[in-house]
């Protein structure tokens, strides 16, 4: 596995040899945009860690945690991972947030660690992608297409903790 | 609260690092032409998945979907956009194609997930490459099942 990476960068850079690109010029072009990116994501992300502390402090976490036990258990999702899964459809910043959270949490190679891992790396932001791709259509309701998302998601996060236990159990 | 707003400095440093590297590789990929080879590989699979035959609109989903796959998310959704805007008929009704566009994306499928390998790899993770396979094994899965059900619900009319 480890040289997965090595190998992906050194087959990019031939390609952009055989190809007479210059590889110099397309990586700097493309590294460019890091830093601004980081920049705008700053803001939403400080309100979304100091939301998660809130949560946490104020026992609301553990509210939700109560509340959602029983259907994650059903799924074989830890209960950890409750607030991720249910922030998910909705904000992206927000499940950074709750990812990082974890993961200093837990630990970055523990179980729950490795399961928000995958259940914040296999789905998108369901909400966030509905409003941009239909904003300019005649579409209002969604229908069909937003359960079928939505359950997309749910199922992706008990998919993922299963595949977990049966890679890292 | 104040560490919480530290750990989002240091969280967004360690991102500047992980998107440097991989907008940096994905920029040179995309300028060797691969995302535009993905999308003429897979414009004909494109074509009998959203059932859309018009040329135009093909481009833009399989445009959509390679990007997707490769990882460049800020290269995927303008084609995405345009392609929902193609499909609209201006009557208020979702069509296959549209649904197909909207649930594919939502199930994220990629080769490579990025951004949480850095976040593993900053934050001091032994092996950050090891979720690669679950996190790909899933959202397959998960985008087969997804496009198995908008067949199913928007099957009978295209």
């Amino acid at each position: 596995m480890k040289y997965i990476l090595p190998l992906l960068l050194l087959c990019v850079f031939a390609l952009a040899f055989a190809k007479k690109q210059n590889a110099y010029t397309s990586f700097i072009d493309g590294a460019k945009q890091a830093l601004p990116l980081a920049k705008d994501l700053l803001p939403y992300l400080a309100c979304m860690l100091v939301a998660v502390e809130l949560a946490k402090a104020s026992g609301v976490y553990n509210l939700l945690q109560f509340v959602f036990e029983p259907l994650l258990t059903l799924l074989g999702i830890p209960q950890q991972l409750c607030q991720l899964v249910v922030l998910k459809p909705f904000s992206g910043s927000g499940s950074l947030a709750m990812l990082t959270d974890l993961l200093l949490t837990h630990g970055t190679d523990s179980f729950v660690g490795r399961c928000a891992c995958v259940v914040y790396g296999t789905s998108e932001t369901v909400f966030y992608i509905s409003t941009v791709y239909f904003g300019g259509t005649s579409i209002k309701k969604l229908g069909w297409a937003m359960a079928i998302g939505l359950f997309c998601s749910v199922l992706s996060s008990a998919l993922g903790c299963l595949f977990c236990r049966l890679f890292f159990v | 609260m104040a560490t919480a707003t530290q750990t989002a400095v240091e969280l967004c440093i360690s991102l500047t690092s992980v998107y440097a590297l991989w907008l940096g590789v994905i920029n040179v990929a995309k300028n060797c032409g691969v995302v535009k080879a993905l999308s003429r590989k897979t414009k004909k699979l494109t074509k009998k998945l959203f059932g859309v035959d018009d040329d135009k609109i093909c481009d833009n989903l399989s445009l959509n979907l390679s990007a997707n796959l490769l990882g460049v998310g800020n290269a995927s959704t303008p084609p995405a956009i345009v392609a929902t805007k193609q499909m609209d008929k201006g009557d208020g009704k979702m069509t296959k194609g549209m649904a197909m566009l909207f649930v594919t994306n939502a199930c994220g499928l990629q080769f490579l997930p990025t951004t949480t390998t850095g976040i593993l790899a900053s934050l001091g993770s032994a092996n950050p490459t090891s979720i690669i396979l679950p996190c790909f094994l899933t959202s397959l899965t998960t985008t087969l099942v997804g496009i198995l059900l908008v067949s199913l619900l928007y099957g009978d009319k295209k």
